[in-house]
């Protein structure tokens, strides 16, 4: 199970850990509301599981945020990017056995729905697929996204999403600052795609 | 396996299937840790039984014991 930094909360607060709505189920509640302490609506999205426990990303989230997660107005990413947020470790007998205050933004993002991931599918647009020429620009290590850069057909710049698998490829791309062809799909983000092959043009600069 | 045993045991016992692949991936999308690849098979009347429950293309699958679940399953790719 993955670990990032954050500052240990009373396990008290979302107790006891049980659905209000579940707005996801699949294998069990993966996206529900509940309540906490205070009686104030939260959202808590199942993040990843092992043997011993399920770990889920729990923010504070309201009506209007719910029914526009069920009314595809907002995205999954949307409805979880909130300014506080906690993990919360709850074993499959259901007790709560950690709770802990984190950045939103550290939590890995493959722990994460997709970014533009609706609730329903319907609500996506058809991913169209993306074929792309230029050069890696602006590369962002910890996100996981770049830009491409002197695109070939008039288009300035195309700002990609990709994997961890494809980080390697990317990085020595960009330190040799070859042209590489990216291949990949749209994602329901304007200007936003995800980046699914690479493959080297040049083997220099120039 | 949840973290909800007060959840009604019927379901609890249950697996969870999409019958539209589309939207095995979107739910790959949406759980990142529920795994890489989407398998795909048919499920005749000796696998077991099986009933939609919460969204239309959502089925849950009561496998009947010693049944091999994997033997009715081939992985594939997103892209295939």
């Amino acid at each position: 199970m993955w670990n990032i930094r954050g500052t240990a909360a009373p396990k008290q607060r979302f107790e006891p850990f049980a659905p209000i709505e579940v707005l996801d189920d699949y294998d069990g509640p993966r996206l529900f509301t509940l309540s906490d302490a205070e009686g104030e609506l939260n959202l808590a999205y199942w993040s990843d599981s092992d043997q011993q426990i399920c770990r889920y990303v729990v923010v504070p989230t309201t009506l209007r945020i719910v029914n526009a997660l069920k009314n595809g107005n907002i995205s999954l990413h949307g409805a979880l990017n909130q300014p506080r947020c906690w993990l919360c470790d709850v074993t499959h007998q259901g007790e709560l056995t950690a709770c802990q205050r984190v950045e939103f933004e550290t939590i890995p993002r493959d722990s994460l729905p997709a970014m533009g991931t609706m609730l329903e599918r319907a609500f996506e647009p058809e991913p169209q697929r993306v074929d792309m020429q230029g050069r890696i620009r602006e590369l962002d290590k910890d996100q996981l996204s770049f830009d491409l850069r002197e695109i070939d057909g008039g288009q300035h710049t195309q700002r990609f999403i990709f994997d961890e698998e494809l980080l390697g490829e990317v990085v020595r791309a960009f330190d040799e600052n070859v042209r590489v062809k990216v291949k990949g799909r749209t994602v329901p983000i304007k200007n936003l795609a995800h980046a699914l092959a690479l493959l080297r043009l040049s083997a220099t600069g120039s | 396996m949840d973290s909800f045993p007060n959840r009604p045991a019927c379901l609890r016992c249950g697996l969870s299937v999409h019958r539209i692949l589309s939207d095995a991936i979107h739910t790959k999308t949406k759980y990142p840790k529920l795994g890489r690849l989407v398998a795909q098979g048919v499920l005749i009347n000796e696998c077991g039984k099986t009933k939609q429950t919460g969204q239309p293309s959502h089925i849950t699958w009561w496998v009947y014991p010693g049944i091999e679940r994997e033997k009715f399953f081939a992985t594939i790719s997103e892209e295939d």
